[in-house]
């Protein structure tokens, strides 16, 4: 019981490091151009995104393995509960969260290869624009839905 | 033998959207138990987990594609266009969980 509740703070502390890189970076490509002056969005946003790279790909590995280390607590402790309640939307938003989960993982190699591997353009990188969106965006899903699950019922 | 990581992304996502909708896990977990099967067992008490099944059939599908497709065959625009995997993907998910928000 410890032990999850422990490993469940690692996961959703770990997830923030993963949140702020992410938004960071994908901040970064947003406005891409932008020259540093003396605003906080502009000094923000001068970043050079591929030093986030790897940093992310290790954290969001870190809190993928610690997710799968802790489903089947959640899956006996909690979703059970859930299901007693009612609470099929709740449910559905774990199961959506997981699979996303898992889907953002497996995206990673991708996401290095177009931030590292492909030959750095003149213009704008549709491609890292792209995936970065994509991956913020099941970030910050899993991040606010997990977060919701557990204020219902945590482990 | 070289692994194409990009390659292994598309073909996991590809792979996912097919395993998922037709529910094709390589094994399941049972919690209770803490017992790992091929297919549902009647005997084993408490649920059984899909997901890393799901996962492991995916990733088959995923490895196979990187040890088959080139780095090279990738040209920008392609990168682009390969993101459609990630998305049919959670499409696929996000139609099959539809009965939990109904």
């Amino acid at each position: 019981m410890l032990q999850n509740l422990i490993l469940l703070l690692l996961h959703g502390l770990l997830a923030v490091g993963v949140l702020g890189g992410l938004t960071h970076q994908w901040v970064a490509c947003m406005r891409r151009g932008t020259r540093s002056s003396s605003s906080f969005i502009d000094r923000y946003a001068a970043v050079n995104g591929r030093i986030f790279v790897d940093a992310i790909i290790v954290m969001y590995m870190g809190v993928f393995v610690l997710g799968a280390v802790i489903y089947p607590a959640y899956r006996v402790d909690v979703r059970i509960p859930l299901e007693e309640m009612m609470l099929g939307w709740a449910v559905g938003l774990f199961e959506l969260k997981e699979h996303f989960g898992g889907i953002g993982a497996a995206i990673l190699p991708l996401y290095r290869y177009v931030w590292l591997r492909q030959e750095a353009s003149a213009g704008p990188n549709t491609a890292q624009t792209w995936l970065t969106s994509l991956l913020a965006a099941i970030v910050w899903f899993d991040f606010i839905s997990g977060h919701v699950i557990n204020n219902i019922r945590g482990l | 033998m070289r692994l194409s990581g990009p390659w292994f992304s598309i073909g996991f996502c590809l792979g996912y959207a097919v395993v998922f909708a037709l529910d094709l896990p390589l094994f399941l977990y049972y919690p209770v138990p803490k017992r790992m099967v091929l297919s549902e067992t009647a005997g084993l008490a408490g649920p059984a987990m899909h997901w890393y099944g799901l996962l492991a059939s995916a990733a088959i599908v995923g490895l196979l594609a990187g040890l088959i497709g080139r780095n090279e065959w990738l040209t920008p625009r392609r990168i682009v266009w390969s993101i459609a995997a990630p998305l049919l993907a959670m499409a696929v998910v996000v139609w099959n969980l539809r009965v939990f928000f109904g």
